[in-house]
């Protein structure tokens, strides 16, 4: 039995109220790197979507790496700039800074990448990457000190055609990590690109309707890191697939896989009982598949948190603009449209959003929401579509039953922009979230969380990205508080954070109980850092 | 106040504080032409003629409202605002632009400046039903549930009896029946929408939230049938996220 590590850190600095304070450190910190997605302006859906981050300790010295995986042009989609890996530089005081660590790390890839996540795919204790590409994709297996090789064929990872994410978790429940791939059309780079089609007088970038949608492909792990190809989905029709995470939805200890697809019915695909494992779309019969007036959404990214307190995983999605993001709240088996109810609509209307997350910004106990935003046509303006082609992120902050749009005067949070992907992550071991944000051929940032509260500190506990802890329930009890949270990294649109979860206590709390599956342990909160323990047990 | 004032108009014991609505000019001689060309969906030669019009006639508050319903049609919201706002500044005023302007600002994402354009719109006009029914939808966004089944009762109310007005009364249901079901009472919201659908059996969108809330209540077969018809009334009434087809 592997021993999980927990690592305990506490916020220092005291302010007299709450306070979000997110600020882009990039210039000082790094990198400096500006993603590649074809031409600017993109002329083409393949130019639209932008690049992926992932956040993960590469090099197993206990701080958190990034690798971008970054895009090329459609005259040359196989030799573009190439991905990158950043070594966190983290030091003693807490100071950012990340360096280019790609040639060490025997990082060479050229075809053109949409997203990565990190996992230990063969069992040997560290994160190996999995790269979605358009073109196909790439296993990269690590050795443990941050060196990467590439096994994509030996293990039977070439899925082909333009991949979207990868989500891993133990689906068939033999104790290893299965992948399930989203994919969203047939592209061809050496056809012509479809013509643009006419929405609200203007002429725009077509698809994805029209185009072909391409199969999700679910690849089962041997146990060692090589895959067979499942025949699970066989029966799945054809989506435009952009995101998906596998998570217990419903509390029956079995993972079920939740599938964003843009213009079409989102799925909640649950396994078979028996063998050979088969998936089953229960979206529509659970209200899943759309939101509550029955319309197909375009969703971009998923966030999970517990936004009703009853500790079961509700869903709030990412979607196109003149519609809103959408909350799905669980009732037992079912899925209910709670998004104007809690207040997520309306502020959502005028954006188009790409990576969404609840976590406590503002350490008051429940956990609030970012969306990053920007949308996918140049000529978008708020005359001609009530929407602009650059947008600020947008924190909803909880308030009683609802989410509150903040407004912000100056800082990363008032700047336009065209992001998409994101991951979190504490960069900076200091007891909160952190990200890393990826522009539409623009810059890699660093934001800082520097949130506080007067009277309560952030925890952040690290797990491992393994077939135990992805997708799983972990209850955490302070006092006479209880935080429900699920490990599920790759939630954000062609992004992976990093494997922790972050709630806050009170400052005077010193003992918490983590609870996963059928295992309690304590936590011991005055230590700073490091709690040990074994919760696999 | 506004609410105190519809309770009055629909409860009676008290004088409304504006029975009569305000005078709306007829559209007349050329202005016709123009807004029939708006409902063929020829938005660029209907601008074209509204602007040589509004060149002649400044003032003409008529023309700066059809300026802006071609673009409101043309989902051009932001667009639309100004010429609103313009034919409500003329004299005299064309009052239904304060109705347009309240849908604007909500579909360019105002809120507050559409309910100010709505009770706007309920002074000069307290008996238009679909007023209501926007100030009902602002309410349920907001989280106020009493203000919400208030302005959709009004909504039916004013409608009901109007035969040209029956989709006006379904839609007004389908979003009352949300009030229900945020209260709990999933059957009487189930029911809300069955009399909606039978309004207007077009309105997927209610179908598709009776059979989700059919599912909730474990009429398993119900729903299935209620969602194939759904389907049903989708195909036949083109419907969209805001992307292009």
């Amino acid at each position: 039995m592997r021993r999980l590590l927990l690592v305990l850190v506490l916020t220092a600095c005291e302010r007299e109220s709450p306070q979000i304070l997110l600020v882009d450190v990039t210039e000082q910190a790094g990198p400096e790197f500006v993603t590649s997605s074809g031409g600017m302006p993109p002329r083409s859906i393949v130019e639209v979507n932008g690049p992926g981050v992932c956040l993960f300790d590469a090099d197993g010295d206990g701080d958190l790496d990034l690798f971008v995986a970054n895009g090329a042009s459609p005259d040359d989609p196989e030799h573009g700039p190439g991905s990158r890996m950043f070594r966190n530089m983290l030091n003693d005081d807490k100071t950012l800074r990340f360096t280019d660590m790609t040639e060490t790390a025997g990082i060479d890839l050229q075809r053109w990448a949409t997203s990565a996540t990190a996992a230990d795919f063969d069992n040997d204790g560290d994160d190996d990457l999995y790269v979605t590409c358009i073109g196909n994709d790439a296993l990269l297996r690590n050795d443990g000190k941050g060196r990467f090789t590439d096994v994509t064929a030996a293990a039977g990872a070439a899925v082909s055609g333009w991949s979207t994410g990868a989500a891993p978790g133990d689906i068939d429940r033999d104790g290893d990590l299965d992948l399930y791939i989203t994919r969203y059309v047939d592209w061809n780079f050496d056809a012509p690109s479809p013509a643009t089609v006419n929405f609200r007088g203007q002429q725009v970038i077509a698809g994805p309707a029209g185009l072909m949608p391409l199969a999700d492909v679910l690849l089962l792990n041997r146990g060692d890191g090589t895959f067979d190809q499942s025949d699970a989905t066989a029966n799945l029709p054809a989506a435009y697939g952009l995101n998906a995470v596998m998570l217990d939805a419903d509390d029956d200890d079995q993972l079920e896989v939740l599938v964003g697809n843009d213009g079409m019915s989102n799925q909640l695909l649950e396994p078979s009982k028996g063998i050979p494992l088969q998936l089953r779309d229960v979206g529509r019969e659970r209200g899943f598949a759309t939101n509550m007036s029955g319309a197909e959404q375009a969703t971009m990214g998923l966030a999970v948190g517990d936004v009703d307190g009853t500790g079961t995983p509700d869903i709030i999605s990412t979607n196109f603009s003149s519609d809103t993001n959408t909350l799905l709240i669980t009732e037992g088996q079912h899925f209910v449209d709670r998004t104007n109810a809690m207040g997520i609509g309306p502020p959502t209307r005028s954006l188009l959003g790409w990576t969404t997350r609840l976590l406590d910004l503002d350490h008051d106990g429940d956990e609030d929401l970012l969306t990053l935003n920007g949308h996918v046509y140049p000529n978008a303006t708020p005359e001609s579509m009530a929407s602009a082609w650059r947008q600020p992120a947008l924190i909803q902050r909880r308030d009683g039953d609802r989410f509150v749009p903040m407004s912000f005067e100056t800082g990363w949070l008032a700047e336009d922009r065209v992001d998409r992907s994101g991951a979190f992550g504490d960069l900076d071991a200091d007891g909160d979230l952190d990200l890393v944000t990826a522009e539409l051929n623009g810059p890699v940032r660093i934001i800082e969380n520097r949130s506080s509260h007067p009277d309560r500190r952030g925890i952040v506990l690290d797990f491992d990205n393994d077939a135990f802890m992805l997708g799983a329930h972990i209850i955490i009890k302070a006092g006479s508080e209880t935080h429900h949270r699920w490990l599920v990294p790759g939630t954000d649109f062609q992004g992976w954070s990093a494997p922790q979860i972050h709630f806050s206590v009170p400052r005077e709390l010193h003992n918490a109980t983590i609870t996963i599956g059928n295992t309690t342990r304590q936590i011991d909160l005055s230590r700073n850092p490091a709690a040990v323990t074994d919760v696999k047990q | 106040m506004v609410l105190t004032g519809l309770c009055c108009l629909l409860m009676g014991g008290c004088e409304p504080e504006n029975p009569d609505p305000a005078p709306v000019p007829a559209m007349t001689g050329e202005l016709v032409e123009h807004y029939n060309l708006i409902l063929a969906g020829q938005y660029g030669p209907a601008r074209v003629r509204l602007r040589q019009r509004i060149d002649t006639a400044p003032g003409d508050g008529r023309a700066h409202f059809l300026m802006g319903l071609a673009h409101h049609h043309e989902r051009a919201y932001s667009k639309a605002v100004p010429w609103f706002e313009r034919a409500l500044a003329a004299d005299p005023p064309y009052p239904p632009a304060a109705h347009f302007l309240g849908w604007a600002f909500y579909h360019a994402g105002d809120a507050n400046k559409s309910q100010a354009a709505f009770e706007r719109h309920l002074q000069l006009d307290p008996n238009e039903g679909d007023t209501h029914f926007g100030l009902g939808v602002l309410a349920l966004e907001r989280g106020d549930l009493d203000d919400a089944d208030a302005f959709f009762e009004n909504a039916i109310a004013l409608q009901r009896s109007n035969p040209d007005r029956r989709g006006g009364v379904a839609k007004s249901l389908a979003r009352r029946s949300e009030v229900l079901e945020q209260r709990g009472d999933v059957a009487g919201a189930v029911s809300m929408l069955a009399e909606a659908v039978s309004m207007e059996p077009d309105l997927h969108e209610a179908l598709y939230r009776q059979a989700r809330l059919l599912r909730r209540l474990g009429r398993d077969d119900e729903a299935t049938a209620t969602e194939a018809a759904a389907n049903d009334a989708k195909a036949r009434v083109e419907s969209s996220d805001g992307r292009p087809r």
